[in-house]
C-alpha cells in the first residue's frame, strides 16, 4: 500500500500538467486546458447531482408534506401538500419508530463490534498459518463473502428454520442436562427463530457478521503483511507477550485501516434491508422493523405515505452523517495537505 | 376519471349488444349485431390481473373465458396472476406508476381503498342492464361510494372450517359443534399426528381478521363503529374480547404452534397439504391447490367443511368475502374493458367462475341451487350469516400494512402485554388509521 | 514439554482453528448447494443429512421451466445481467473520465469535488428510495431495466470514482509525459497510455459495481411491477408465500445468484481488497 498518488498530485510534483501550456501543439482539442478536468468532470457531476444531491434535497422537502398516490400517480395528480412538522410528530409519536430506531441502533454497535473483532482475528490468524492453509481458509471466506445478500438471509433463514433447519437439530444433539444447564430446556424442535424481535435480529447478526468478517480479515491481513518483520523480531527478543504485541505494535500501525473498516461497517450495517427483509419476509413483524424497513413499510405499502417514509429517511440519513463526520474531516484533512 | 366519464355513453351501447350476446352463451355466438361489426377490438390487448395463484382449474376457466372474448372481439387478453399477500404493493405500483392493467379481479373488502386513490373507473352503467341487473343489491355495498358503482361482484366466499375428514374418522372425533369440542377435536389431533401438527391452525399473516374477526364476530363485536363520521373503536367491548381470546388460545393452548405467527392462509394450506394441520378456516377455493400440493394425495372425501361453531353451539358468524371484477381507472382499452368485465360478470361465465373456483354465485337462482349441495351448504349457510369489515379506505391499511390486531395477537401470545392492554392500545391505533383524512 | 513439540502443538492448534473458521465460512453455502439437490423428503426432515443422497435435478429442473412468478428463472438471471452489465458499462465510462481528472489534475473545486464524493457514498440509498422513485416515474421508467440501470449507475458511482483515482494516480505519470513530449495529443495518451495500465483496476471497480447491481434490492423492488421484469432477488421473495415455502427451488435460484458473484470474487480478490481499502484510506 505504498502512496504514489502523494506524488504524481500537487505536492512532489509542483507543476501539474495543466500549467505546461507553453509549447503544447493545439492539436490536443481546441479547448483551454484549464477546461479539461472540468469536461471530464461533467458526467459524472450530473449523475451525482441528480441521482444523489437533488434527491437528498428533495428527500428533506417531502419530509415536510403530504405525498400519497393521489400526489404522485401520472393522472390528474395532485400538488403535494405542505404539512410542516406533521409527519415527525406523527413518526415521534408511533412506537414503531422508537423500536425501529432501537433496533437499528444496537443492531449497527454489536453487528459492526463483533464484525471487526472476529475479521481482525481472523486476519491475524491467517497471518500465522502456512501457505497452503491460509490459502484454503481464504478460498473459504471468500465464498461467504461473495453471496448475494438477499441469498445470504435466504441461507440463514433456512438453517435457523423451526422444524427442518439445521441449527435446532444441533441444539437437540446437546445433551440434555447441559441444554436444560444453559438455556432451561432440552427440546429444540420446532423453536421459532424468526418470531420475536430479539431472535430476529441475532439471526440477523450472525447473518451479517458472517457475511463481512471475511472482508475484514482480508483487510487486515494485507495490513500485517505491509508490517515490517523486524519489528515482531524485536518484540520476541524482548519477551513481549501475544497481546502485547498486538496492541503495542499491530493495532498502532494498522489503526488507519481500522479506521476505514470502521466506517465502513458503519455505513454498511446502519441501513441492512436485504437481509432483514428476507429474514422476516418483508415488513411482517413491526416490532422488528429497522429505519430502513419502517420508511420502506410507511412509504411502499398501502396507502403509500411518502412523507413519513422520507421523515423517516431523513432521520436515518442524519444519524448516519453524524457518525460518519469525524470520517470525512479526517479524510478530507489528509486530501488537503496531499 | 374523465376519459372513463366521455367514454360512458358510447360504451353502453356497445357493452349492451355484447351482454346480450354473452347471455345467449355458447350455443348462440353469432348474435346479429356482434357478427356485423366484426371483430370490434382486433389489435388491440387488453391486460387482465387475476388474483391468487394459478391452480389447474382456475387457470382452465380464465383460459376459457379470455378464448371466448377474444373469439368475440378480436382482442389479446394477456393474464397476468398475482399471489394474494402481493396485491396490495403491487395495487399501490401500478396506481402510482401508471402501469396498471385494463381489468383486474379484486376483493371487494378492496374495493373502497381504491375507489378513494381514483384507481377504478366507474361502472355503474354494467350494473344498471343485462344479466347484472339482477345481482342483489345488497351485495353491492362494498362496491357502490356516492351512487357510483365501482366493481361488479364476481363470486361470493364465506368461510369454513376445513379439516382432515380422514382422521376424523381415523380417531373417531366427531363433527365439533361448539368451540371446546372443535378445541377438544384439535388436541387429540396433536396427540395421535404428532405435535408438529397445528390441530387448528392459527392464522395472524395478512389475512388474519377473517379468522380473528369470525370469532369476534360471534361473541357479539365489532371492530369499530361510525358514530356521526367518526370511527369508534369497538375492540375493548367484552365482546370482541372473548373472541380476542378465543384466537390468541389457539396458540397459547397449543393448538397451533407459536413458530408460525405470522402465516397466512396460503401456508397454512401449504401446510394442511403436507399433513401437518387438522383444521383451518377457508373456503372451497383452496381445494384445487391441495389437491396439487400434495401430488393428488388430498382429495375427495379426506377433506371436508364444517361450519365454524359459536363458542356455545350454533354457527359463528363468517366474513362476508367476495370477488369482484374492476375496470382500472387508467385502462388503456377503456371500452374493450368494459366489454370484458361485462362478459366475464355476466350470468354464464359469472356463475361458472364461482362454481369453478369454488365461491358461491352472486346470481340468486344459482345460489339457491347451490344450497342444496351437501359440500356447499355451510358456505351458503354461513354467507346468510355473513359480515362485513369497516367499510373504509383506511381498513386495509390497519388490517394489513400496519397489521393492528396481528400485532396485538403477538403482544399477548409473547407475554408482553395482557389482553385488555394489547386490546386498548390497538383500539386507539384503529381509531388514528380509520379516523385519517 | 521440549520447545519444539509445544511448538509443534501451537501449530496444530492454528490449523485447527483455520480449519474451524473455514467449515464456519463455506458450510452455509454448501447447506444452500446441497438443498438445492436434495429430494423434498431430505429436505423437510429434523434429521441430519449431510450429503443429498438421494441427488435430483428437479428443483433446478423446475426453477429454470415452471420458474416462478410465471417466468423461468433464465428470465429474472437475464434481466439481473442486463442492469449489472448497463450498469457497468456507463459506470465505468464515467467514472474512468471523472478519476482522471481528480487524480492528473490540480483543478479548482477539486477538493469539494471530493468531499461531494464522499458525503455521497453516506447517504443511504434508502433515503433517496423516495425521490428516486418519483422521478423515475416522472420519466416514464417505472417498469424498464433502464430506470434501474440509471439508479444503480448513480448508487455505485462515487464509490467507483473513489476507488478508481487510487488506480489511475497509481500509473507514473513519467510514462504519459513521455508520450505527451513525443507529441501525441491528449487523447491517444490517455487512450494508448493512461488506459492499458488503468485497466486491471477499472475492472476491479466495474466487478465492484457489477456485483452491487447485481445484489441491489429495494429499487428493484419498487420500480419493477412487472413480473417479467423481475431481477433476481426481487424473483426470489416470490418463492416465499406464493405457494408455502419451495426451499428446493429456492435453494437452487440461490445457489444460480450466487455463481457469478463467486467466480467474479476469486478473480479478481486481491485487487478488490486493495482497492477498497485504499480507496477509503488514501488521500
Amino acid at each position: 500500500m505504498t502512496d504514489t498518488s502523494t506524488l504524481t498530485r500537487g505536492g512532489g510534483n509542483p507543476s501539474p500538467s495543466g500549467r505546461r501550456r507553453p509549447g503544447r501543439p493545439a492539436k490536443a482539442s481546441g479547448l483551454p486546458v484549464w477546461s479539461i478536468p472540468y469536461l471530464l468532470l461533467v458526467p459524472g457531476l450530473l449523475v451525482i447531482g441528480a441521482l444523489l444531491l437533488y434527491p437528498m434535497v428533495q428527500v428533506a422537502i417531502i419530509a415536510f408534506q403530504k405525498v400519497g398516490l393521489p400526489q404522485i400517480r401520472p393522472v390528474n395528480t395532485k400538488p403535494a401538500e405542505w404539512v410542516g412538522v406533521e409527519n415527525f410528530t406523527q413518526i415521534f409519536g408511533n412506537e414503531i419508530f422508537w423500536n425501529a430506531l432501537r433496533n437499528t441502533v444496537v443492531f449497527a454497535v454489536l453487528a459492526v463490534s463483533l464484525t471487526l473483532v472476529v475479521g481482525t482475528a481472523v486476519g491475524v490468524l491467517l497471518n500465522k498459518l502456512g501457505k497452503k492453509m491460509s490459502t484454503l481458509v481464504i478460498v473459504g471466506i471468500m465464498f461467504a463473502w461473495a453471496v448475494p445478500p438477499v441469498a445470504q438471509g435466504i441461507i440463514w433463514k433456512w438453517l435457523f428454520d423451526a422444524e427442518a433447519g439445521i441449527i435446532n437439530w444441533a441444539l437437540n444433539l446437546l445433551p440434555d442436562w447441559l441444554s436444560t444447564l444453559v438455556f432451561g430446556r432440552a427440546d429444540w424442535t420446532g423453536e421459532p427463530w424468526l418470531n420475536d424481535a430479539w431472535s430476529i435480529y441475532m439471526v440477523l447478526i450472525i447473518t451479517v457478521v458472517w457475511a463481512s468478517f471475511p472482508f475484514i480479515a482480508v483487510s487486515v491481513l494485507a495490513g500485517l503483511k505491509g508490517i515490517p518483520a523486524e519489528l515482531y523480531e524485536a518484540a520476541r527478543v524482548d519477551g513481549a507477550s501475544a497481546w502485547l504485541t498486538f496492541r503495542k505494535i499491530t493495532f498502532p500501525l494498522l489503526r488507519p485501516v481500522f479506521a476505514v473498516l470502521t466506517v465502513l461497517s458503519i455505513i454498511w450495517d446502519f441501513k441492512v434491508f436485504s437481509q432483514l427483509y428476507v429474514l422476516m419476509g418483508g415488513p411482517s413483524n413491526r416490532e422488528a422493523y429497522n429505519l430502513s424497513m419502517y420508511s420502506y413499510a410507511e412509504a411502499f405499502r398501502s396507502p403509500p405515505k411518502m412523507g413519513s417514509g422520507a421523515a423517516i429517511a431523513l432521520v436515518l440519513t442524519v444519524i448516519l452523517l453524524v457518525v460518519t463526520a469525524v470520517y470525512v474531516r479526517q479524510l478530507v484533512k489528509q486530501e488537503d495537505m496531499s | 376519471m374523465r376519459i372513463a366519464k366521455i367514454t360512458a355513453t358510447t360504451v353502453t351501447t356497445a357493452a349492451l349488444a355484447l351482454g346480450l350476446a354473452a347471455c345467449g352463451g355458447a350455443e348462440a355466438p353469432a348474435e346479429p349485431s356482434a357478427a356485423a361489426s366484426g371483430p370490434k377490438y382486433s389489435g388491440k390487448e387488453l391486460t387482465f390481473w387475476r388474483l391468487g395463484d394459478s391452480n389447474p382449474a382456475a387457470q382452465k376457466y380464465t383460459d376459457e373465458l379470455v378464448a371466448a372474448f377474444e373469439q368475440q372481439t378480436g382482442a389479446k387478453v394477456k393474464v397476468e396472476w398475482i399471489p394474494w399477500p402481493q396485491v396490495n404493493d403491487k395495487f399501490t405500483a401500478a396506481a402510482a406508476g401508471g402501469t396498471g392493467p385494463d381489468v383486474t379481479e379484486i376483493g371487494n373488502d378492496q374495493v373502497p381503498l381504491w375507489q378513494s386513490q381514483e384507481a377504478l373507473a366507474p361502472i355503474t352503467d354494467i350494473v344498471a342492464a343485462g344479466d347484472q341487473a339482477e345481482i342483489p343489491k345488497n351485495l353491492l355495498g362494498l362496491e357502490t361510494i356516492d351512487g357510483e358503482t365501482y366493481a361488479v361482484p364476481w363470486g361470493g366466499g364465506s368461510r369454513a372450517v376445513l379439516y382432515r375428514a380422514d382422521w376424523f374418522k381415523d380417531l373417531k372425533i366427531e363433527i365439533p359443534k361448539t368451540w371446546d369440542e372443535l378445541v377438544a377435536a384439535a388436541k387429540k389431533i396433536q396427540e395421535k399426528k404428532g405435535k408438529d401438527v397445528d390441530g387448528f391452525a392459527f392464522n395472524g399473516g395478512s389475512d388474519a381478521n377473517h379468522l380473528l374477526g369470525s370469532l369476534a364476530w360471534t361473541g357479539g363485536g365489532e371492530y369499530a363503529v361510525k358514530e356521526g363520521d367518526k370511527w369508534v373503536g369497538k375492540l375493548t367491548d367484552p365482546g370482541f374480547k372473548t373472541g380476542f381470546e378465543q384466537y390468541t388460545a389457539l396458540v397459547t393452548d397449543g393448538l397451533s404452534s407459536k413458530s408460525r405467527l405470522s402465516q397466512n392462509t396460503t401456508e397454512i394450506r401449504t401446510r394442511f397439504a403436507n399433513n401437518k394441520v387438522g383444521m383451518y378456516l377457508t373456503a372451497s377455493w383452496d381445494l384445487p391447490g391441495i389437491d396439487e400440493d400434495s401430488k393428488g394425495k388430498l382429495k375427495g372425501d379426506k377433506l371436508a367443511f364444517f361450519p365454524l361453531p359459536a363458542k356455545d353451539g350454533g354457527e359463528a358468524q363468517s366474513f362476508l368475502g367476495g370477488n369482484d371484477i374492476a375496470v382500472w381507472g387508467t385502462a388503456k382499452e377503456m371500452d374493450a374493458a368494459k366489454d370484458f368485465v361485462k362478459l366475464a360478470s355476466g350470468k354464464e361465465w359469472g356463475v361458472k367462475y364461482a362454481t369453478d373456483g369454488g365461491l358461491l354465485p352472486v346470481y340468486p337462482e344459482a345460489l339457491a341451487k347451490l344450497s342444496e349441495d351437501p359440500a356447499q351448504a355451510p358456505f351458503a349457510a354461513a354467507f346468510a350469516k355473513a359480515k362485513a369489515f369497516p367499510a373504509d379506505p383506511n381498513w386495509t391499511e390497519a388490517n394489513e400494512t400496519k397489521a393492528v390486531l396481528q400485532n396485538a395477537a403477538r403482544q399477548v401470545i409473547e407475554g408482553k402485554a395482557t389482553v385488555d392492554e394489547a386490546l386498548g392500545k390497538a383500539n386507539t391505533e384503529l381509531e388514528n388509521i380509520l379516523n385519517q383524512s | 514439554m521440549t520447545p519444539l513439540a509445544r511448538k509443534r502443538l501451537g501449530k496444530a492448534a492454528l490449523n485447527a482453528t483455520g480449519l474451524l473458521v473455514f467449515v464456519f465460512a463455506i458450510f452455509p453455502v454448501y447447506w444452500m448447494v446441497s438443498t438445492a439437490f436434495k429430494t423434498n423428503d431430505q429436505i423437510f426432515t429434523t434429521k441430519f443429512i449431510p450429503f443429498p443422497t438421494s441427488f435430483t435435478f428437479e428443483h433446478v429442473q423446475r426453477v429454470l421451466t415452471q420458474g416462478v412468478a410465471g417466468n423461468s428463472i433464465w428470465v429474472y438471471m437475464g434481466n439481473s445481467a442486463i442492469v449489472a452489465l448497463g450498469t457497468v458499462l456507463v459506470g465505468a465510462v464515467f467514472s474512468l473520465l471523472a478519476a482522471t481528472a481528480v487524480a492528473r489534475f490540480n483543478f479548482k473545486g477539486r477538493s469539494t469535488f471530493l468531499i461531494v464524493l464522499l458525503v455521497a457514498q453516506m447517504i443511504p440509498a434508502e433515503a433517496l428510495l423516495i425521490p428516486l422513485y418519483l422521478r423515475i416515474i416522472d420519466l416514464g421508467l417505472v417498469d424498464q431495466l433502464a430506470g434501474l440501470i440509471l439508479v444503480n449507475v448513480g448508487l455505485t458511482l462515487p464509490f467507483g470514482i473513489w476507488m478508481l483515482r487510487t488506480f489511475v494516480a497509481a500509473v507514473p505519470k513519467s510514462l504519459e509525459e513521455a508520450a505527451w513530449i513525443d507529441g501525441a495529443s491528449r487523447f491517444t495518451t490517455f487512450w494508448r497510455v493512461l488506459f492499458p495500465l488503468v485497466a486491471p483496476g477499472l475492472v476491479a471497480t466495474s466487478i465492484f459495481s457489477f456485483i452491487t447491481a447485481w445484489n441491489e434490492l429495494i429499487f428493484a423492488l419498487v420500480l419493477m411491477s412487472e413480473s417479467s421484469g423481475y431481477t433476481m432477488p426481487v424473483a426470489l421473495q416470490y418463492f416465499f408465500g406464493q405457494k408455502g415455502t419451495d426451499w428446493g427451488a429456492i435453494m437452487a435460484s440461490s445457489t444460480m445468484m450466487t455463481i457469478p458473484v463467486v467466480v467474479f470474487f476469486l478473480l479478481v480478490q486481491r485487487r478488490m481488497v486493495s482497492g477498497l481499502v485504499a480507496g477509503a484510506v488514501k488521500g
